[in-house]
């Protein structure tokens, strides 16, 4: 019979701290007698950086009887999660105070999903993988309907409710087939293959089943039908969190469960597993930019661009089925996930602060269109500036964190010989630059029009915009030690 | 009355079909699958066991193609219930009564609650896009095959039944040892639940 | 007892399916969660039958945690549905009063 050992417990300091620190944020409301919440978004901050912190303090090793990794992936996968989730707590103190909803239960569910997010990124088996996904879906649901002035936000957490049950049940039905070939749901065991002989149909059905539930949680195409509606119909703060947090815990799963799928498989050249992802990764690179490309509304037209960027760290992970590259295709992964994590969350930010304030009776959030930050730079000339660095770098140009992202992944991808893959990657590029741009053309040519609010500021939300800009500006000039942290991490991974 | 005729033809004549392709596909197919030479005649529990089984595709097909959600509830009822006879069959008594109480007891009744506190919301749209019946039925045709191939493919042996032994005290063994992570992790599934439970309930929030 | 685990197998399958269809072909919002649990118990069903073959108790384990899960998602959906009926109620209320007028 396994035992724990200290080791066990430690490693899981990183989600129990997590976890603990939304417990305190739930009794903090209980002991509030002032009124004054503005130290809530401060203590999740602190317990986001003790997080993080700690991921780093960690003996690397399997803990658990291998049911959970910690190690520099896990690590990583932490400190970019807690990150995101400091950044969105800062965002959502703002956006919140200013509707007079800030409630302690708010950043709770939120330290619970980052938690769930934090062991997401260091199971190695395929039930406490559902268990983690379960504890950050089951908080974001919740988060996403959270305000429900008018009609979309319930439906917005209705939709996402009923998608995510139903890929939770695609994936525990693939890992009930791969439980069935393997008899373990441990990713190790996976990785070598069918007990049987008849097994590989078992195994590869079950596998496939377990992406796909995966795929839903990416916003992958064509599982993303959710994306868009959700996405426009959430709490813009949540909306930042969901884009960032989930897709990094996701990708990291995926990740794991994708290279134990090749070594299953045997090989990556020769399975139709591949196959799959490619689809997968073109399909999603595709639709995210094209139909982006109509979208008036902001929240809407990053929205899809979430799925496209999706789209290229698929192709990031399609690469890393091959050793040679492996390394390389991972940290550019990592590396991606770190930068779409600033930028988006500052996107969302700046969207966020310029929305209407949402007076009860007001429809707030999907009033929302490009022609309203027309002429921002003069109403607004420091946000203006945030978000055309957001937006450069979501875009991918130099000198910005989302262009060495995008260098690093399809450096991998054509190491890998996906070489079609690759153009189509700096095509869609260059495609969401246009809609990127876009954004700026109207902030800095168009003149505003008369009786545009002048939307909300506070100096927290100016501190986290401001710690976006500079990790979106550090990360693309001074990309060297967050890429080496990057390598190491993927070093890890088998 | 024409129109529902017409209605009522086109799902027989649907069900006819899925009829059909499933019992070729068990009668004809399967069979090169599944491990031959059993001429053994029937016994009352293989009787028991297919008629549960029938019983739980029956109500399957109830809750997934009725029109009436009351039916539907009804049919998820009967699938569940036949699914816990079957936990028995496979020496699962625990899990089986686990299934009556939290399934049945707790899931269900949610749903019926859900039902009839909402009885108009099947008539508002709630912007669920459904791929129709068609899309369903290609889906179906796509997924179904492979899903039952995949079922058969490895001919697993018979298993004689063990004695029924209580599996309770050996799933707690289970919880505390191997399960321990999941065990404790679900702790706080079930606190955020609680909470997201209670915070999309309320009424909106105003500022205080 | 003559009956292999095949069998169990293919009936967890044709669960799986039938739930499958349901989701993408209802609109019923309720419904689609009915076919959501249709689908969990499909693995349940198969994690069981595996643990008989194999022997083990892993299989009872994971199972429980996957009731588990169902009622907490459960109690989210109900909690959804009240939430999705107040802003519906609203609607209704406006329909009512105007109707007044």
């Amino acid at each position: 019979m396994p035992t724990v050992s200290s080791q066990d417990v430690l490693a899981l300091a990183p989600v129990a701290i997590l976890a603990l620190g939304g417990i305190a944020l739930l009794l903090s409301e209980v002991f509030l007698t002032s009124g004054k919440r503005g130290y809530q978004a401060f203590l999740t901050v602190l317990f986001a950086a003790t997080a993080g912190l700690t991921a780093f303090g960690a003996t690397p090793g399997k803990v658990f009887a291998g049911q959970a990794t910690a190690d520099a992936f896990s690590a990583f996968v932490t400190i970019t999660v807690s990150f995101g989730l400091a950044l969105a707590a800062l965002v959502s103190a703002s956006w919140l105070d200013a509707r007079g909803a800030e409630r302690g239960e708010f950043y709770a569910l939120s330290l619970f999903a980052a938690s769930g997010m934090s062991l997401l990124g260091m199971a190695s088996d395929l039930l406490v993988a559902f268990v983690a996904i379960e504890i950050m879906s089951l908080s974001t649901y919740a988060l996403a309907a959270w305000m429900r002035r008018g009609k979309k936000p319930a439906e917005a957490a209705f939709k996402y409710f009923i998608l995510g049950a139903f890929s939770s049940a695609l994936l525990l039905y693939g890992t009930s087939l791969v439980f069935g070939a393997t008899g373990s749901t441990l990713l190790s065991d996976v990785a070598r293959g069918p007990l049987q002989a008849g097994g590989s149909a078992l195994l590869s059905a079950g596998l496939v089943l377990v992406a796909a539930g995966l795929a839903f949680k990416v916003a992958a195409v064509p599982f993303h039908v959710w994306t868009p509606d959700v996405y426009e119909g959430a709490p813009t703060p949540v909306t930042a969190f969901m884009a960032a947090g989930v897709k990094t815990a996701a990708f990291a799963i995926l990740a794991r469960t994708v290279l134990a799928a090749y070594a299953a498989t045997g090989g990556a050249a020769d399975s139709a597993f591949p196959r799959v992802l490619a689809v997968l990764a073109l399909l999603t690179m595709l639709v995210g930019n094209l139909f982006a490309v109509p979208q008036r509304s902001v929240k809407r037209m990053l929205a899809y661009s979430s799925i496209a960027h999706a789209g290229y760290l698929l192709l990031g992970v399609l690469a890393a089925g091959l050793p040679a590259v492996r390394e390389r295709a991972l940290s550019g992964v990592l590396f991606y996930l770190a930068s779409y994590t600033a930028s988006a969350i500052g996107a969302f930010a700046v969207v966020g602060a310029l929305e209407s304030n949402g007076q009860p009776g007001d429809e707030p959030a999907d009033a929302w269109d490009l022609e309203r930050l027309a002429g921002l730079s003069r109403r607004r000339p420091l946000l203006a500036f945030a978000m055309t660095v957001f937006m450069l770098s979501l875009a991918g140009v130099p000198p910005t964190a989302g262009f060495v992202a995008k260098l690093l992944v399809f450096q991998a991808a054509v190491g890998a010989q996906y070489l079609a893959l690759a153009v189509v990657g700096v095509l869609t590029s260059a495609l969401g630059a246009y809609y990127y741009l876009r954004v700026v053309v109207y902030m800095y040519m168009r003149p505003a029009a008369e009786g545009e609010p002048a939307g909300v500021t506070s100096p927290v939300l100016s501190v986290a915009l401001a710690v976006a800009v500079a990790a979106v500006v550090v990360l693309g000039i001074g990309s060297e030690p967050v890429a080496s942290l990057a390598r190491a991490a993927a070093a890890v991974v088998r | 009355m024409n129109r529902t005729f017409s209605k009522l033809a086109l799902w027989a004549f649907l069900a006819l079909l899925v009829a059909l392709f499933l019992g070729y596909f068990i009668t004809r197919v399967l069979p090169d699958y599944l491990p031959a030479g059993r001429a053994v005649p029937p016994r009352l529990g293989d009787l028991v066991f297919y008629a549960c089984a029938a019983a739980t595709v029956a109500g399957a097909a109830g809750v997934a193609f009725s029109r009436n959600i009351v039916w539907s509830c009804i049919g998820l009822l009967i699938a569940l219930l036949g699914t816990a006879a079957l936990y028995v069959f496979l020496s699962a008594d625990f899990l089986a009564v686990a299934q009556l109480l939290v399934y049945i007891g707790g899931v269900l009744v949610l749903i019926l609650f859900a039902v009839m506190l909402t009885n108009r919301i099947g008539e508002v749209n709630v912007s669920n896009q459904s791929l129709g019946l068609g899309g369903g039925l290609a889906v179906f045709a796509a997924v179904a095959p492979l899903l039952m191939l995949v079922a058969v493919l490895v001919p697993w042996p018979v298993r004689p039944p063990g004695p029924m032994a209580p599996t309770t005290a050996r799933i707690g063994d289970e919880f505390l040892s191997t399960w321990l992570l999941p065990f404790e992790v679900a702790s706080v599934v079930l606190l955020a639940t609680l909470v997201g439970a209670v915070v999309m309930a309320r009424k909106e929030l105003k500022a205080d | 007892m003559t009956i292999s685990a095949n069998w169990y197998l293919l009936l967890a399958a044709v669960l799986f399916c039938f739930g499958l269809v349901g989701v993408v072909s209802r609109r019923n919002i309720l419904v689609v969660f009915m076919c959501v649990e249709l689908m969990l118990n499909a693995a349940n069903l198969t994690f069981l039958t595996f643990a008989r073959q194999q022997g083990t108790m892993n299989g009872h384990a994971i199972a429980f945690f996957v009731i588990a899960v169902a009622a907490a998602e459960a109690a989210v959906g109900l909690a959804i549905v009240i939430a999705v009926f107040r802003t519906r109620g609203t609607l209704w209320m406006d329909e009512v009063s105007t109707l007044k007028n």
